[in-house]
């Protein structure tokens, strides 16, 4: 396997190319289960240009999720197994109930948006879910588990803190005579032009957010919340709640690789 | 004097032959009895047909966990009776089920179980020459067995020529499409890739409907052989030139969901050149035996819901289907 | 694989075996009939000696006829005819049976088995005797019972492969002979012709027989065992060079010496038993059929004497001469 990995990720590098312009990156597929980890899939995304998204629906969006090209398909997964196999006259759902493995169940569907579950099927009842990917809009991201969230959050608060105490050392001065005390002149500092222009970025992005991300994405997502509080949604699992969804390797610079594609959906619940 | 054998019912007729479900009143085992008719019958005016001749003188001499047993053979003055370990379904009758799902341990089992087997055939000199999923049978133990040897034979010597008119076309190697008259193992292990691909995707890879096509359908998939892949192709008694189509979609590609070790064995299953394709031992000691998913154990091997009522499959050789018919030397 | 054969487990004898086999077989025909033949009567039936004599006969009748069979039959057909025959004997009496049918049936059989693709019209062209119809007739009603005499042991090992085998492991590894090998071989295969006509086939593995015969091409090229041994020298791998030769294990010494004497038994064998079959011989062969058909019609009345002792004791146990296997199944259509 070892030997082969190189080849088999090439092969994979192809198979997404399609993909590459919207992302803006060309990841390597994803590996066997093992190697998924180590790869910063929360910023990461997939969209199929070939499908319109309002032609998602509740029945196909599955079909649209397991696409050779999507970052967070497994081809090894049940569902691909399935495919392959030609298994056309039943469905997917009862396939999946016999079998065993990675699976990807549609887990919450409020059009546009649809929750797809990646989940590992230890028998007929037994499931231990792995991640949760949103599937909005036609684009494709992964839910950030709660270690992600709340050093993104954590992050979030930190660095503008910092920043501040960093540019408040400059003013303040010490004499012997007076002790502390503070000294603003009018030159502005580099420090500042720097946040001035950050501020101008961040606008630029909000700009590109379309129409859709602002109106129906907000009163979307408001609903979500309150239809689906975040602990409620890990007790509907079905297995005991031994671990918490997969805790994906955070990023540690959130704010600095600020990805041009941001997810308008914790933009919006921010702000 | 008493009769060792009880008949349960009868499991299918074909051209040469009955096959009865009977017990066996010493062990208490039920086995498959295989009668095969005697007698001035048009097909029998030749005597005993050759491909039971085959099937007596090949599997009189091995015994093996993975081919069929020849238990007994009992002569009659109308018939002679070949006594077979009773399996209840055959891998035809799985891979067209649609209520079976094949996950890749059940897959890696039967792949392993057919090689072991069909390694023990290579080892004994036998070419079987007609391998294909219902030619591999599979009883409730999960146990897989090689079976008809009619087309079976002895191959290794020299200055032999052999009949390319073997194995159904669309397991068919292409040095057979190309005629050749001197071949070995390699046609088996073609065979066989052919069916682990059918496991996958739950129908032939290359069903062509004449030689020709057979081979347009092979390079359509597995791209056209090159001078340098296959240095001896064109001195093939008929071969032919064919152009592919278009790019290949790569094997990757239409088994989207096999593991990469699977399709490494699979190409090197599929290596145009008889000489260097993979042998029954080399595909045993290939990586993906090693890696896992390991082999599901085999009474987990998924059998068809419902038995078929009658093995037709005898029939079907018959002719009914013009492209799986076999033509007999 | 002759190793786990049927051919080794179930149809190879020593010599002294084979003759015992004979001979019970031969006393069990009489014992049929002891209660019911007269003395004069008993006089015709043969010896088991005389029995051989008559298959020598018959087999050597059957290699002219393979000779002369059109289309050319490759020689494992011939051998594999002849082993058939030589075990059926076994179990058989010429007495009981049309020894010469048999060797046709054999023949046909031999052909099936061997991939020699012929039909019974085309084969029964070649058999100068009889109506072609009949002989046709009945030589595929002997084909079940000879398959179901020969216990269905239809794979006979024949040494023209370990034959080719051998010679062409000798091109390669013995680069220093300074002749031909080729030229040994038309005695070779006059050894294999001598040798069918032997019990060889019933005693020694093939592999054996097959260096017999390169031996035996070997002496006629006025070649010495040496040859053959270092052959086997090398085959079993044996250094030659002094300093290593101390190292050679006793056993692999051993190995070498026991098939050298049993190749140069084997060679003796076949001197000894091959007898040309003579003018004197074929006198004797007529003799013996006009023996052979006395005591064929003679079977019936037998037969029926028997029947009426079984009849006249009360019946008891199974009636003679009558069929005693059963179908699987009924539905015989």
């Amino acid at each position: 396997m070892v030997k082969n990995q190189p080849k088999y990720i090439k092969k994979k590098k192809e198979r997404c190319f399609q993909f590459e312009n919207y992302s803006g990156k060309m990841m390597p597929r994803m590996g066997p289960p093992s190697s998924s980890k180590q790869e910063p899939t929360m910023f990461m995304s997939f969209r199929n240009p070939q499908w319109p998204a309002n032609f998602i629906n509740r029945d196909n969006v599955l079909d649209y999720f397991c696409n050779q090209g999507n970052v967070f398909y497994e081809m090894n997964s049940c569902n691909q197994q399935i495919k392959m196999q030609n298994i056309t006259n039943r469905s997917v759902d009862e396939c999946l109930r016999n079998m065993q493995g990675i699976q990807y169940v549609l887990w919450y569907s409020q059009p546009p948006l649809y929750i797809v579950c990646k989940q590992r099927r230890n028998n007929a009842t037994n499931v231990s879910p792995i991640a949760y990917y949103y599937v909005i809009n036609g684009s494709v991201h992964q839910a950030p588990d709660m270690h992600t969230l709340v050093q993104s959050r954590l992050l979030g608060a930190l660095e503008p803190l910092r920043n501040a105490f960093g540019e408040v050392t400059n003013y303040s001065r010490y004499n012997t005579a007076k002790g502390y005390y503070w000294e603003f002149k009018n030159k502005p500092s580099m420090k500042k032009k720097e946040e001035e222009k950050k501020e101008e970025d961040e606008r630029k992005l909000e700009e590109r957010s379309t129409n859709f991300q602002k109106t129906r994405t907000l009163m979307l997502l408001n609903q979500l919340f309150t239809e689906m509080p975040a602990d409620e949604a890990l007790e509907k699992i079905d297995v005991e709640e031994e671990e918490d969804p997969k805790p994906e390797e955070a990023p540690s610079t959130t704010s600095a690789g600020e990805p041009k594609f941001a997810e308008p959906a914790a933009r919006a619940t921010t702000k | 004097m008493s009769k060792r054998y009880e008949t349960i019912r009868h499991l299918g007729e074909g051209q040469f032959a009955n096959v009865y479900m009977a017990k066996d009143l010493e062990t208490g085992e039920v086995v498959a009895i295989k009668k095969i008719k005697l007698g001035s019958r048009e097909e029998a005016k030749d005597g005993i047909n050759r491909t039971a001749i085959r099937e007596i003188k090949l599997l009189k001499e091995i015994h093996h966990d993975n081919i069929i047993t020849l238990r007994d053979v009992i002569g009659h003055r109308t018939s002679i009776q070949l006594v077979f370990d009773f399996m209840d379904t055959d891998l035809e009758h799985v891979v067209k089920d649609q209520s079976i799902i094949l996950s890749p341990s059940h897959i890696k089992n039967i792949t392993m179980q057919m090689l072991l087997g069909m390694e023990f055939l290579h080892t004994h000199w036998i070419l079987h020459r007609d391998l294909k999923p219902n030619n591999l049978l599979l009883n409730n133990m999960g146990r897989v067995k090689v079976t008809d040897f009619g087309l079976a034979r002895f191959f290794g010597s020299p200055n032999r020529n052999y009949t390319h008119q073997v194995v159904t076309r669309w397991y068919r190697a292409p040095e057979l499409l190309f005629g050749a008259r001197s071949y070995g193992v390699g046609i088996d292990i073609w065979s066989i890739g052919c069916i682990i691909a059918e496991l996958l995707l739950r129908n032939p890879i290359f069903p062509g409907d004449s030689d020709i096509d057979q081979l347009v359908k092979i390079f359509n998939v597995l791209g056209c052989p090159t001078d340098e892949s296959w240095p001896t192709m064109k001195t093939m008694n008929s071969y032919v030139n064919i152009k592919p189509q278009n790019e290949t979609p790569g094997l990757n590609f239409i088994f989207s969901a096999a593991p990469q070790d699977l399709i490494d064995l699979m190409t090197g299953m599929w290596v145009f050149d008889p000489v260097k394709r993979l042998t029954c031992t080399q595909s045993l000691q290939m990586e993906y035996f090693r890696a896992q998913p390991y082999c599901c154990l085999d009474e987990e091997l998924p059998l068809p819901n419902k038995k078929p009522a009658k093995r037709t499959r005898r029939l079907e050789e018959d002719g009914s289907h013009p492209a799986r018919r076999l033509i007999f030397d | 694989m002759y190793s786990t054969s049927t051919q080794k487990r179930e149809w190879t004898y020593t010599p002294e075996k084979l003759a015992a086999v004979r001979l019970e077989t031969n006393i069990k025909f009489r014992e049929k009939y002891e209660s019911v033949i007269t003395p004069e009567e008993l006089e015709l039936f043969v010896t088991p000696e005389e029995e051989l004599r008559m298959q020598r006969s018959i087999e050597d009748a059957a290699l002219k006829f393979a000779d002369k069979f059109r289309p050319h039959i490759w020689p494992s057909v011939k051998w594999t005819a002849l082993a058939f025959f030589k075990r059926a004997f076994l179990v058989w009496v010429p007495s009981d049976t049309s020894i010469r049918m048999v060797m046709m049936g054999c023949f046909y059989l031999a052909m099936k088995i061997d991939e020699f693709y012929i039909t019974i019209d085309d084969f029964v062209k070649n058999m100068n005797v009889g109506d072609p119809r009949q002989n046709a007739e009945r030589i595929l009603k002997l084909e079940p019972e000879l398959m179901k005499v020969l216990n269905y042991n239809l794979t006979v090992h024949c040494p023209y492969r370990p034959f080719e085998g051998h010679l062409m492991d000798m091109k390669t590894r013995m680069l220093l002979l300074n002749f031909d090998l080729e030229s040994i071989r038309r005695d070779s295969m006059r050894f294999f012709q001598n040798a069918l006509q032997t019990d060889v086939l019933l005693v020694y593995p093939p592999s054996q027989i097959a260096l017999a015969a390169i031996n035996f091409g070997l002496h006629a090229q006025g070649k010495s065992d040496e040859i053959l041994r270092e052959f086997l020298r090398k085959m079993i791998g044996i250094e030659e060079d002094s300093w290593s030769a101390r190292d050679v294990r006793p056993e692999d010494l051993e190995k070498l010496e026991k098939t050298v004497t049993r190749v140069n038994h084997i060679m003796r064998e076949v001197e000894k038993q091959f007898v040309a079959v003579t003018e004197q011989e074929r006198e004797n062969h007529k003799f013996f059929q006009s023996r052979l058909s006395q005591i064929q019609n003679l079977l019936p009345i037998l037969n029926e004497r028997r029947k009426e002792a079984w009849r006249a004791g009360g019946c008891i146990g199974q009636e003679p001469g009558l069929v005693t296997e059963a179908p699987v199944d009924s539905d015989d259509e």
